[in-house]
Formats: C-alpha cells, sequence, structure tokens
C-alpha cells in the first residue's frame, strides 16, 4: 500500500522557522545583555547584597588581584594613574569614579589606589559588585 | 520595441545569507554583553588617625581572615550586626570606620560593609591601617 506525500502548504522556506527563532534569540540578548568596554584586565567583581544599579557615564578604574590598574581600558602604572585622573577630571569636574576590582584584591592594595584618588580631591566613589546569587 | 523581461534567477534572494548574518550577529552579542548586572557600593576614604576621630567614630578593624575586631574588642562576624545596631540605638548617625588589614581580600571587606549597611550605618568610611 502507499500512502502519498502529504500536500505542502504554501511556498514556505523550511529555513524560515529557525530564521524566526534566531531573530528572537537576538533580541533577547540584545535587549538582556549589556555592552561594556571590553577590558585588559580579567576581574571578578566581590559578591555582595542588592544594592544600587551602577550609574552610566562613570570613569571605570580597573584594579586586578596583582595590583595592575586600567583607566577606562588603558593599562596605566600607578605613576600614570596620579596624572591620567588629573586630566581626564579636568576635561569633566565632578565625574563619577567607579572602581571595578577583583574579589581577591588585597584591602591594601584597594586603599593605596585610594589614597591616589583622595590626593587629586577623589573622597566619594563607587564600588562595582555584582549581586550574590 | 518590446524589451524581454530580465529572467530571474531562482527566487529572489535567498534566506541562507540572512541566517548567516544573524548568526554572526548572536554571536556578537553574545560573547560582548555582559548578562549578569552590575551594582554600586558607594564608598567613602578618610586619612587615617586624625586626633578628633579616635573618640567619635565607631573603628571595626578587619582581620586578613576576616575576623573583626569593633573599638578595640574581638566581635564574631555573626554579632556583628546585632552589636552595631545596639550602638546606633543610641545614635543612628553615629559614623563607622572600617579598616581592613592591608592582606584582607576584598570580598572579605565587602562582605563587612555589607553586614554594616544591614545594621543601618549611614556615615561608613574606609581607613588605611
Amino acid at each position: 500500500m502507499q500512502i502519498p506525500a502529504p500536500p505542502r502548504r504554501g511556498q514556505r522556506d523550511p529555513m524560515s522557522g529557525l530564521v524566526d527563532v534566531v531573530l528572537l534569540l537576538l533580541v533577547f540578548f540584545l535587549l538582556v545583555g549589556t555592552l561594556e568596554t571590553p577590558s585588559p584586565l580579567s576581574v571578578t567583581p566581590p559578591e555582595a547584597a542588592p544594592g544600587e544599579p551602577l550609574p552610566d557615564g562613570r570613569l571605570r578604574l580597573v584594579l586586578a588581584a596583582d595590583g595592575r590598574i586600567a583607566l577606562a581600558g588603558v593599562p596605566l602604572t600607578r605613576a600614570e594613574l596620579d596624572a591620567e585622573i588629573a586630566a581626564r577630571l579636568a576635561d569633566e569636574p565632578g565625574r563619577t569614579i567607579a572602581i571595578e576590582a577583583d574579589a581577591n584584591t588585597p584591602s591594601g592594595t584597594l586603599l593605596e589606589v585610594l589614597a591616589i584618588l583622595r590626593a587629586q580631591g577623589i573622597d566619594a566613589l563607587s564600588l562595582i559588585t555584582r549581586e550574590s546569587p | 520595441m518590446r524589451i524581454e523581461p530580465r529572467h530571474r534567477h531562482g527566487r529572489g534572494i535567498g534566506l541562507a545569507p540572512l541566517v548567516d548574518v544573524v548568526f554572526l550577529l548572536l554571536l556578537f552579542f553574545l560573547l560582548a554583553a555582559r548578562l549578569d548586572p552590575l551594582q554600586q557600593l558607594p564608598i567613602e576614604t578618610r586619612d587615617g588617625g586624625g586626633a578628633d576621630t579616635v573618640t567619635t567614630i565607631l573603628r571595626l578593624d578587619v582581620a586578613a581572615d576576616g575576623e573583626l575586631r569593633l573599638d578595640g574588642t574581638p566581635c564574631p562576624s555573626d554579632a556583628l550586626v546585632k552589636r552595631l545596631r545596639t550602638r546606633l540605638a543610641k545614635d543612628p548617625t553615629h559614623p563607622l570606620a572600617i579598616t581592613p588589614a592591608p592582606e584582607t581580600p576584598l570580598q572579605t571587606l565587602v562582605q563587612v560593609i555589607d553586614q554594616a549597611r544591614l545594621a543601618g550605618v549611614r556615615s561608613l568610611t574606609l581607613v588605611e591601617h
């Protein structure tokens, strides 16, 4: 006995279902994810209780666990940091600085960096954290 | 004069190149985007050892292994919130100076700051050892 093949509905391309799903995924990741400028240092921020959302337009200072520093994506030494911060604050006074430090950074290293910032007149800033699960 | 209609190849633009491009975009956003939202912890800093600050500020030392000392007396970490609350009950705006040992990992320090905020400390500064 021969079963006739079911008639195909319309002329729909078999790939269009796949395209629909992939486009949906694309829109999902566009909406959910936030784009960040890639940092030359890889850091994992410490976990903290749910807090305030990160403000826009902040100057991001990355501090790795071994004490290396990058400001706005550019690696710097401690000596260069001083001048760089001064130059950036001269361009845009009152700009907030957010420190993205690794969870394993020794507090001494963090306080050294804070001392450099304080010398530039910055005594309030924000520490970037991840929300603890 | 009659112009022959141009012969169309296949069925117009194929779907396959579109799929390729969309897949590339998807891959790009998968790699470039960060899904876990970051948050901020506001901190203030201050020079250590000011003469006027010693008497009025509550001092919390954090050792490298996470051991706490509140105004010099050892304090178990699970009792910290309670002790801070009793101190703050007298003066809700009492400032707290957290002094971490140089080797204290940042994660430990952030946990202590979290607990202090949970206890209701409003004025919180980081002070060098």
